[in-house]
């Protein structure tokens, strides 16, 4: 269905802005159906395009989402009161039908009209890319494969030789007693097989290097482009599976690349070279040697079918246990405080009980096949050497031909076991390869534009009618309008969950705002580099992640070519110094893994020299000093004002002393900006600002406090 | 706007090694230090980074207060130099491995036996993730008893050497 299609529902001089194709019907069953959105009306019509609702835009008063249990509706309000449902959708379209919503309040309250760009979420389904894209890990090394695999097919075609030595010592030498022929007969033999040794030991470290280079190189570009997205990709991906992506479906690859290709390769050539062989020395036993040909092309097909969702599914059960673990281990002391140890080893038991399930699901499946297979081309054997033997036993075949001729049916089997038994794993290899391919087709949601600038900050920060939400049509801050000059200090708080840390990631541009924009002196952030723009904006948060190194190299983080001098100068405004010189190797002590060797505190300071240290123009401090006591916050915040001075500085916190001496508060609640003014201006005016002060000092008077 | 950079300027101290000098009272066991004509006594050298810059020296005076840095103490003159060594020397007992001889593993722990420049030492280490750190080419090594050894080249290391931390790395 296209624009084109869509023309013969719209009336004359209308323009389709947008259209969204559901998967329910309107009346709840799963079909296709579709919210066309025009320059005047929403209409909804089922997959033959017949018209079911028509809303004038001009009629709509409000629009909503509902989100049910697995389905959703999209509904306006008429200015008659009245509700129209326009259509349903189930979950895996919410954020399609977030926009859609969003479009219509846009168009009924004459907005902005932007067409929002659908974002579809990725197909995890093989595309013929897989294998290209797999390969082109290999090309650097090309060279080395292509030595590798000629040292293989040498190998192959040498492998032809010792039958047909046999054959001569058997006829001529043994029967035909023609001694002079047996030292040279044993000294070919001896020869070919030395000869064939060498080059498997060319073969196996060629492919090895090839294929170990090949993974060194897709894990590092795995890596690169995961380093791309934006924070927000955890939400999708927990750390657990896209580290399993890393880890064990590249190790999967690793056989496609070492073995596999090359094995399909050596196979094939030496199918067709020993079939020629066969041919010619009997091709009367040559035919009965293609008996089983059928039955395993059969075999393997039905195989190839069935594999794919088996593994599928048995590798999706790792990945849940790689989840598991890298969320339960290091929440161990949470783990612990709660005595919670075998709730979560019951979690895993599950996690691995499933896996094994899935594990002997496959197992079974490949147990259906490969022995039934195998059997197949055993009794392929039996009946040449049965017919074989009658023959010399009639005398119209040699032994020697006969064993020849075995020799080669058996190398002939050989090839033919190895692309059959090959199809399992290869079914694993590229199973993780598509895994592997899905990802690497994901494109960041947030990245740089061809017109991105690079922009030396001043500091104005600019939020222009700013609505967000996680979810699609769940706001968490709607409609924030606010100025912060540069070099201003602004303190931003409220209550729980009311959006200011979601504020500070808005201005990072860990997400985009669904509507509204923020500007940097004057610039939509979305036009700004990424790079640039967070380069100059240092984020302390709340909960700050040190990596496993040393202290200093973790202050280091933030400006990589800083001098000793700069880091210690660091830790003093991060009130951090002192306790780092009590460590038993003070700046080169290691913080251990997420800094679990440092306590709260420690981290958060070492956290704060880490963003000061980087001299960014907006600094933004999310609860920074929450794990610290009030006499070392004095302290940071005494050494932080120094720094701070002509910077724009945010500082977001629960305790209100912390914010008080701000040049302007920002009142968050409910994901709206309900106050601003300076510490004074809110207390006189007696909101919300005021009763959190007067809750956090004991219920006394307000002015008592100012 | 203050940037890091001036505020190193206005919040560390910088002494030029070649105008100071250090001396070691043996009486009082202390280390008094004379810079621009005053004398500081019993002042206490701390090394920030005692394994990627073992020269740079913060001096602090009793109060806990840092008085100054010298940024590469081998500008001094000897006798300053060897008797701030002397003092750091006892204060930050890191013995550098020169050899390993055998490194056996009990099932519980690695048992190391080394060839140190303070002479032969054998030592146990609980395992491989909290007790070995690797800083660029240098190994340092957390022994049970929260003694710490140096590796300060594993490249330069012997070959036998080598193998034998390779049960350990």
């Amino acid at each position: 269905m296209d624009d084109k299609d869509f023309k013969r529902v719209l009336e004359d001089g209308e323009k389709l802005l947008a259209y969204f194709e559901s998967d329910l019907t309107r009346d709840g069953r799963f079909g296709c159906s579709y919210l066309l959105v025009t320059d005047k009306r929403a209409v909804v019509c089922d997959a033959d395009l017949k018209v079911e609702v028509s809303v004038n835009l001009k009629d709509i008063r409000s629009v909503s989402v509902k989100d049910y249990i697995g389905n959703a509706e999209l509904m306006v309000t008429l200015k008659d009161e009245s509700v129209v449902i326009l259509t349903r959708f189930s979950r895996a379209l919410r954020k399609r039908f977030g926009d859609a919503s969003r479009l219509l309040e846009n168009l009924a309250f004459l907005r902005r009209v932007r067409r929002e760009q659908v974002y579809e979420e990725e197909e995890v389904t093989a595309k013929s890319g897989t294998l290209r894209s797999i390969l082109r890990f290999v090309l650097p090394y090309k060279w080395v494969l292509a030595a590798g695999m000629v040292a293989g097919v040498c190998g192959i075609f040498l492998g032809l030789l010792p039958p047909y030595f046999m054959k001569m010592l058997i006829d001529d030498v043994i029967l035909g007693r023609k001694e002079e022929l047996l030292a040279q007969v044993i000294l070919a033999i001896i020869a070919t097989q030395a000869t064939s040794s060498l080059l498997g030991v060319i073969r196996s470290y060629s492919l090895s290097y090839v294929s170990l280079k090949a993974m060194y190189s897709i894990r590092i570009h795995l890596f690169k482009h995961i380093m791309r997205f934006q924070p927000s990709i955890l939400d999708r991906y927990e750390a657990g599976r896209l580290i399993s992506r890393i880890t064990d479906d590249v190790g999967r690859v690793n056989w496609f690349l070492s073995w596999g290709l090359e094995q399909l390769l050596r196979s094939s050539i030496s199918l067709i070279s020993v079939s020629a062989m066969i041919l010619l020395l009997e091709p009367r036993l040559s035919l009965i040697a293609l008996i089983p040909m059928p039955i395993l092309g059969l075999g393997v097909f039905l195989f190839r079918r069935k594999a794919r969702w088996v593994y599928h599914y048995e590798w999706r059960r790792w990945a849940d246990v790689s989840a598991l673990l890298v969320d339960v281990i290091p929440g161990f002391p949470t783990v612990k405080a709660y005595s919670m140890e075998d709730h979560e080893a019951k979690k895993l038991k599950l996690k691995l009980s499933d896996v094994i399930k899935a594990s002997l699901r496959s197992t079974k499946l490949s147990l259906q096949f490969f022995p039934m297979l195998g059997f197949v081309i055993s009794a392929g054997t039996a009946i040449i050497w049965w017919l074989g033997g009658l023959e010399v036993l009639n005398g119209t075949l040699t032994l020697g031909t006969l064993s020849a001729f075995i020799s080669y049916v058996s190398q002939f089997y050989g090839p033919i076991w190895t692309l059959v038994s090959m199809v399992e794993p290869m079914k694993r290899s590229s199973t993780a390869a598509e895994r592997i391919y899905n990802l690497m087709r994901m494109r960041p949601e947030i990245r740089d534009t061809e017109d991105s600038v690079d922009l030396k900050i001043k500091g104005r920060i600019t939020f222009e009618n700013v609505s967000f939400g996680y979810l699609p049509y769940t706001y968490v801050l709607k409609n924030i309008s606010f100025d912060i000059k540069p070099g201003e200090k602004i303190g931003i708080v409220g209550p729980t969950g009311s959006g200011k840390t979601t504020l500070a990631k808005l201005i990072l541009r860990f997400y985009d705002v669904d509507e509204g924009r923020i500007l940097i002196d004057g610039v939509d952030i979305r036009r700004i580099k990424l790079r640039s723009l967070r380069k100059q904006i240092g984020l302390v948060s709340q909960e700050p992640r040190l990596f496993n190194d040393t202290i200093a190299n973790n202050i280091r983080y933030g400006k990589p070519d800083a001098s000793l001098d700069e880091i210690i100068a660091a830790a003093k405004i991060a009130a951090a110094h002192d306790f780092i010189l009590q460590k038993p190797l003070c700046y080169d002590t290691p913080c251990g893994e997420s800094g679990s060797r440092l306590s709260g505190g420690e981290r958060q300071r070492v956290a704060i020299a880490r963003t000061v240290i980087s001299d960014p123009q907006i600094l933004v401090l999310d609860e920074a000093t929450s794990s610290v006591d009030t006499i070392t916050e004095d302290a940071i915040k005494k050494s932080l004002d120094e720094i701070a001075k002509g910077r724009t500085t945010i500082i977001i916190a629960h305790r209100l002393s912390t914010v008080k001496d701000a040049d302007r508060l920002i009142v968050i609640d409910k994901g709206r900006l309900v106050e601003m003014g300076t510490h004074e201006e809110l207390l006189r005016k007696g909101g919300l600002y005021a009763k959190l002060w007067n809750t956090q000092f004991l219920e006394q008077p307000a002015e008592a406090k100012v | 706007m203050t940037s890091i950079r001036e505020f190193v300027k206005t919040s560390l101290r910088f002494a030029d090694p070649r105008k100071v000098r250090f001396e070691y009272d043996r009486f009082h066991d202390s280390l008094n230090f004379y810079v621009d004509g005053m004398v500081y006594k019993n002042v206490e050298p701390v090394k920030p980074f005692p394994l990627s810059a073992p020269y740079y020296v913060i001096l602090r005076v009793e109060s806990g207060k840092d008085l100054c840095v010298i940024r590469d103490i081998r500008g001094l003159d000897e006798s300053s130099r060897k008797a701030l060594e002397y003092v750091l020397d006892r204060k930050y007992f890191i013995p550098v491995i020169r050899r390993v001889l055998d490194i056996t593993y009990t099932g519980e722990f690695f048992v190391c036996k080394v060839e140190t420049d303070k002479g032969v030492r054998t030592f146990k280490l609980r395992g491989r993730r909290r007790s070995v750190f690797k800083m660029d080419d240098k190994i340092v090594l957390f022994d049970m008893d929260e003694n710490i050894y140096l590796i300060e080249s594993y490249e330069k290391l012997d070959p036998k050497s080598k193998e034998e931390l390779m049960k350990l790395l």
